[in-house]
C-alpha cells in the first residue's frame, strides 16, 4: 500500500480582459485509487506579480498579457471606478 | 426394429443404421417440425424452464419477426416491447436506448454520476464532471464544487511595494450551479505601502463574476461582501463591501462616511502597517459568468 498527494493545475481560464483563473487540485491517492481531491482557485489580473505561480499558469499569463490586453485592463478597472464614483 | 418416436421408451440400443429410415418423419418441438442435419430450423410455442445458456460468444438477439409486439419477450417482469424499442416494468418504468425514465419514484443506492462524472466512491449524492458542461436551460443544475481560495488585499490601481499575509488568510467557496458562495479571513502581518492608486478591494476570487447578476444592467453587476469583523485598521474601519465585475470579480472595501452615513470607498490610507492587522471576517455571494 502506497500513499501519494500530487498537486496538478488542472484548469486554467482567461477572460475577456486577461485575467487568468486557474484550480489547482490536490489527489490523495492509494496505490493508484483516489482517496480524496481538493481544489483551490486563484485569479490573476494583467500585470500581477507572478512569483509562486505554477509555470503552466505562468505561461498562459505571459502569452496573454500583451501590450493592449495591459492596456484594456487598466482602462477597464479606471472606468469601472470613475463609474462607481471613485 | 422399430425405432420409438419417444426416446425415453428405448429398451435397448438403436443402431445407426435404423436412424436414417426412422428419422425422415421429422420431430415437433412446440408446433413446429424439427429437421435434422445441417437444416436450421425455427422454433415456435416452446415454453422453457431452468434454462442455463453458457459461453455465449456473442450477443444473444430478439428479432421481431411479426405484427405488433409479437417479439416481446418479459423476464422477472421486466418487458421488452419491440415496436417501441423500450425496456418497462410494469407502467413506471422505461429505456428507449437512450433515456431511463420513470413515472414513479427512482432511486440509486449510493451516487450518481452525470456526464463525464465516475460517480463518486464515498457518500450518497450526485456526481458532476470536474470540469463544468454549462446549460443553457434555466431549470437544469449543470455544476457543483468546493474549494479554497485565498483572498487578497490590493489596491485597483497601482499596487503595495509588498504585503504579507497571517496564516489566516484564506477562504472557502461553494459553487452550485451559478451561484458562488464565499467566506473568508484576511489579517496582515505587514504592508510596505509605496504609491499605490485606486480603491483598496480584495481580490483573487474564484470565479468571473456574471453581468448580468442582480443589481446588474447588462455590462456590470454588483452584490454584497458582507463583513462580518474588522479591526486593526490603519484609518476609518470597513464595514462593508461591493462585490463587482472587473475583468472577473472584485471585491471594492468601503468605510461609512460620518456626514450623511454614506458609505465611501477605501483607500490605501485605510490600512495599518504593522503586524497582525487589517483583520476582515467576510462572506458573500454572487452569481458567476458560467
Amino acid at each position: 500500500m502506497s500513499l501519494t498527494k500530487t498537486t496538478v493545475v488542472d484548469q486554467i481560464t482567461v477572460t475577456e480582459y486577461g485575467v487568468v483563473l486557474y484550480r489547482e487540485a490536490t489527489r490523495i491517492m492509494e496505490d493508484g485509487n483516489e482517496l480524496s481531491k481538493t481544489y483551490h482557485r486563484s485569479s490573476l489580473t494583467p500585470e500581477q506579480d507572478l512569483t509562486g505561480v505554477p509555470d503552466s499558469v505562468k505561461a498562459i499569463c505571459n502569452t496573454a498579457w500583451t501590450d493592449e490586453v495591459k492596456s484594456a485592463y487598466r482602462a477597464m478597472i479606471e472606468a469601472n471606478q470613475a463609474k462607481l464614483g471613485a | 426394429m422399430a425405432v420409438p418416436y419417444v426416446f425415453a421408451n428405448a429398451t435397448s440400443a438403436i443402431p445407426l443404421s435404423n436412424l436414417d429410415n426412422n428419422f425422415s418423419t421429422p420431430i415437433t418441438i412446440g408446433n413446429v417440425a424439427i429437421q435434422l442435419g445441417n437444416t436450421a430450423t425455427t422454433l415456435g410455442n416452446v415454453t422453457m424452464a431452468n434454462v442455463t445458456i453458457t459461453s455465449v460468444s456473442s450477443p444473444i438477439t430478439v428479432t421481431q419477426g411479426g405484427t405488433g409486439n409479437s417479439s416481446a419477450f418479459t423476464a422477472n417482469a421486466v418487458v421488452y416491447a419491440p415496436t417501441t424499442s423500450t425496456l418497462a416494468t410494469g407502467s413506471a418504468l422505461t429505456f428507449n436506448g437512450t433515456n431511463l425514465s420513470t413515472t414513479g419514484t427512482m432511486q440509486v443506492g449510493t451516487t450518481l454520476g452525470v456526464g463525464a462524472a465516475t460517480p463518486s466512491a464515498s457518500g450518497s449524492g450526485i456526481t458532476f464532471p470536474a470540469t463544468q458542461s454549462a446549460s443553457s436551460n434555466v431549470n437544469t443544475l449543470d455544476d457543483y464544487e468546493t474549494g479554497t481560495w485565498t483572498p487578497t488585499l490590493v489596491p485597483g490601481g497601482t499596487g503595495f511595494t509588498s504585503i504579507t499575509y497571517d496564516a489566516d488568510t484564506q477562504a472557502k467557496y461553494v459553487k452550485i450551479g451559478k451561484n458562488v458562495f464565499v467566506q473568508g479571513s484576511i489579517r496582515t502581518l505587514a504592508i510596505v505601502i509605496g504609491s499605490p492608486t485606486g480603491i483598496l478591494t480584495v481580490g483573487n476570487f474564484p470565479f468571473t463574476m456574471s453581468t448580468s447578476s442582480q443589481g446588474g444592467n447588462g455590462t456590470s453587476a454588483y452584490s454584497s461582501l458582507s463583513i462580518a469583523y474588522a479591526s486593526s485598521w490603519g484609518g476609518s474601519n470597513v464595514p462593508a463591501g461591493l462585490l463587482t465585475v472587473s475583468g472577473s470579480t472584485i471585491g471594492y472595501l468601503t468605510t461609512r462616511a460620518t456626514s450623511n452615513g454614506d458609505f465611501a470607498y477605501a483607500s490605501s490610507s485605510n490600512v495599518a502597517t504593522g503586524a497582525y492587522q487589517n483583520t476582515l471576517y467576510f462572506a458573500g455571494c454572487y452569481i458567476s459568468a458560467n
